[in-house]
């Protein structure tokens, strides 16, 4: 079903790499609410993949700096957007009520711990989701709605213990979380649009050949989270999801 | 039976930095078998001892071999593999 876009309540979780991008096209969408979660503040080595701080915003809190920024576009656009912020961590204890209420939540994070939390606390809550990752020179991105299609544990079934490489270890180039952050915005919108086929696709980016690959999934019949074996966002699930490693961004 | 392995970014390490490899073999099992005595570790950031890792995914085609025969599952002359790991950073 649609939702009318000067209604929609749509919630980022990382304002980042994948984030800024997403955000920025958001927030002169037409939607009515937009809003920024991320605990983490603006440092030199962000700059060249997080396009909306400049350097004299290293220090500042990231979620203040993107809504300023996000705010101050939006009226230029003629765009009546809220934006709203919380800067702080998606916790497993916290994650339920943060998703609740929104149309549509789209997930930057930078470990996969957030991203299993949100997977399940969205399908849990019934809110559609559009996760993304990146690393180096690829990344991904997919939207699932809950109940319909595959979700993120369809296809990358658990919380990898291992061989585990994130950004900020790997690196990522400015161009492929461009690429995916305006990707995950699209599914967003697409999602609010009510477009059935907007879900259960993984998208694959490789920025150094430049493809994009989509390969449509289907439910897997026994995943943990579509099987209803998951009802709740219980800390152990997350092996790494501990207040002390669990980040919202890049 | 050879076939093309496309290989992720994460993994290239272990391929001498190359994105896409030629492997023989007439099931996945034996394409990864093959692998491995080519590029020696890969196999173990494709699977354990149950199976393909659960946060790795490995398509024939543009079809996840989950819902083929997994390591089972045939390859034929000019099938295209391609290996997609989970990845986190945003």
């Amino acid at each position: 079903m649609a939702t009318t876009l000067s209604r929609a309540r749509v919630l980022v979780v990382g304002v980042g790499g994948l984030g800024c991008p997403a955000a920025r096209v958001l927030a002169q969408s037409g939607i009515g609410r937009l809003e920024l979660i991320d605990d983490d503040i603006v440092d030199e080595s962000n700059l060249h993949r997080q396009t909306l701080y400049r350097l004299e915003d290293c220090g500042l809190a990231k979620v203040r700096v993107a809504a300023a920024v996000l705010q101050a576009e939006a009226q230029r656009g003629g765009h009546a957007c809220q934006i709203v912020t919380r800067e702080e961590r998606v916790l497993p204890d916290s994650a339920s009520a943060l998703v609740a209420g929104h149309d549509v939540v789209l997930e930057g994070a930078d470990n996969f711990a957030t991203k299993f939390l949100l997977a399940d606390a969205c399908a849990l809550a019934g809110v559609p989701l559009v996760s993304a990752g990146a690393v180096r020179w690829i990344g991904w991105a997919m939207a699932s709605r809950p109940g319909e299609g595959a979700c993120l544990r369809c296809i990358f079934e658990d919380v990898p213990r291992e061989h585990e490489e994130t950004c900020a270890a790997a690196g990522v180039v400015g161009p492929v979380v461009g690429v995916l952050g305006a990707l995950s915005a699209a599914l967003a919108l697409r999602l609010l649009h009510g477009d059935p086929s907007a879900a259960g696709t993984l998208f694959g980016y490789d920025g150094l050949r430049g493809t994009l690959r989509e390969r449509a999934h289907r439910r897997r019949a026994d995943c943990e989270l579509c099987s209803g074996r998951i009802t709740d966002t219980a800390l152990a699930r997350y092996i790494h999801a501990t207040p002390s490693n669990l980040h919202s961004s890049v | 039976m050879a076939v093309k392995v496309r290989i992720p970014t994460p993994l290239r390490t272990l391929t001498t930095g190359k994105d896409e490899v030629e492997a023989k073999g007439t099931t996945v099992r034996e394409i990864i078998d093959d692998l491995e005595r080519k590029y020696p570790g890969l196999r173990e950031r494709l699977c354990d001892d149950k199976g393909v890792r659960r946060f790795v995914n490995i398509y024939q085609n543009e079809e996840d071999i989950r819902f083929l025969d997994s390591l089972e599952t045939v390859v034929k002359d000019g099938d295209s593999i391609s290996i997609v790991p989970a990845i986190a950073g945003g």
